[in-house]
């Protein structure tokens, strides 16, 4: 009997699946090019959102709070122990009682940084 | 067979809206999934190397250009593309005329055979089946590769061409019966005469 069946057209059927055409290096780079040449640029983030992520976010902007909450407090009441610097600055009082400087002048201190310099 | 199965349409669907996100690594695994099976689809169909390699980047390129627009849900991306493939082939079919299928070898043994008789047999059975599909009309090929090659359910065929479910079955089973009768001839030289 010489029929091609339904098995032996299967045969042939299962031996193109296996045996699919291999695609060639430069199907391959066209294709990827052309796919380049038209991808959408991502959107572009608005300025707020960009500086919310880079502060971290909710958890980074919290502990940013604190920390500069903290601070404040500390300079307006400082714990016990530590010199009043704030109050020192504004006033520009410096007592010996605070930090003691012996000999030492407080305004020749000061001026150890130039800041009473005057010009000649 | 070809996993035409849901999780793979969500994946390319998936896959195309992370690309038009910018994301230029989906456009790298979209490529290696689709492309192999459109190219392969276009050469059965054409029988022309350089042809099916225009189809299939051509047929990309309406991917890409569409990726923006893409709604998931609406299309499977396979059979988006495919209709795409099927309906540039017979675009290219038309414009040779009737009876001018080209005959580029197909046949390309991708995994080493155990043996080189086996090897040279399965080389010989594709190029067998490529030259008597290339003798069928241009529906009736198209509709037997995506059936037995492709591996595509027939209510997605009846998508990819544009027909109704009955008419591919019309197509495949005149198209089976055709090949047969143009293959009956060598079957034993292909190997079936004890199977």
């Amino acid at each position: 009997m010489n029929d091609f069946d339904d098995d032996a057209l299967e045969g042939l059927f299962a031996a193109a699946r296996a045996n699919p055409p291999q695609v060639s290096a430069d199907l391959q780079a066209r294709v990827l090019a052309d796919a380049q040449a038209h991808m959408p640029k991502a959107p572009r983030q608005p300025w707020h959102r960009a500086l919310w992520q880079l502060l971290g976010g909710p958890a980074g902007l919290s502990g940013l709070a604190t920390a500069a909450a903290v601070g404040v407090w500390i300079g307006v009441a400082p714990p016990e122990g530590l010199p009043d610097l704030a109050g020192q600055v504004v006033s520009n009082s410096w007592p010996d009682a605070t930090i003691d400087l012996g000999e030492t002048d407080t305004a020749a201190d000061w001026g150890g940084y130039g800041w009473d310099m005057e010009e000649s | 067979m070809q996993d035409l199965s849901d999780e793979q349409h969500d994946a390319d669907a998936e896959l195309l809206q992370r690309y038009a996100s910018g994301d230029a690594a989906a456009a790298r695994l979209l490529t290696a999934r689709l492309v192999p099976r459109i190219h392969g689809h276009a050469l059965r169909v054409l029988g022309d190397r350089a042809e099916a390699e225009d189809v299939a980047q051509e047929a990309m390129l309406r991917l890409w250009r569409q990726a923006p627009k893409w709604r998931t849900g609406e299309a499977k991306v396979t059979t988006w593309v495919y209709r795409v493939v099927a309906n540039l082939c017979t675009d290219r079919l038309r414009r040779r005329g009737a009876g001018a299928t080209g005959l580029d070898d197909v046949a390309e043994p991708a995994d080493p055979a155990p043996g080189a008789a086996q090897k040279m047999q399965q080389a010989a059975r594709v190029d067998a089946l490529q030259q008597a599909l290339a003798s069928l009309p241009d529906r009736q090929r198209q509709a037997v590769v995506l059936r037995h090659i492709d591996g595509m359910a027939n209510p997605e065929i009846a998508e990819v061409l544009g027909i109704g479910v009955e008419a591919v079955e019309s197509l495949t089973a005149r198209g089976k019966r055709a090949l047969a009768a143009q293959l009956s001839a060598q079957r034993d030289a292909l190997g079936f005469e004890n199977e």
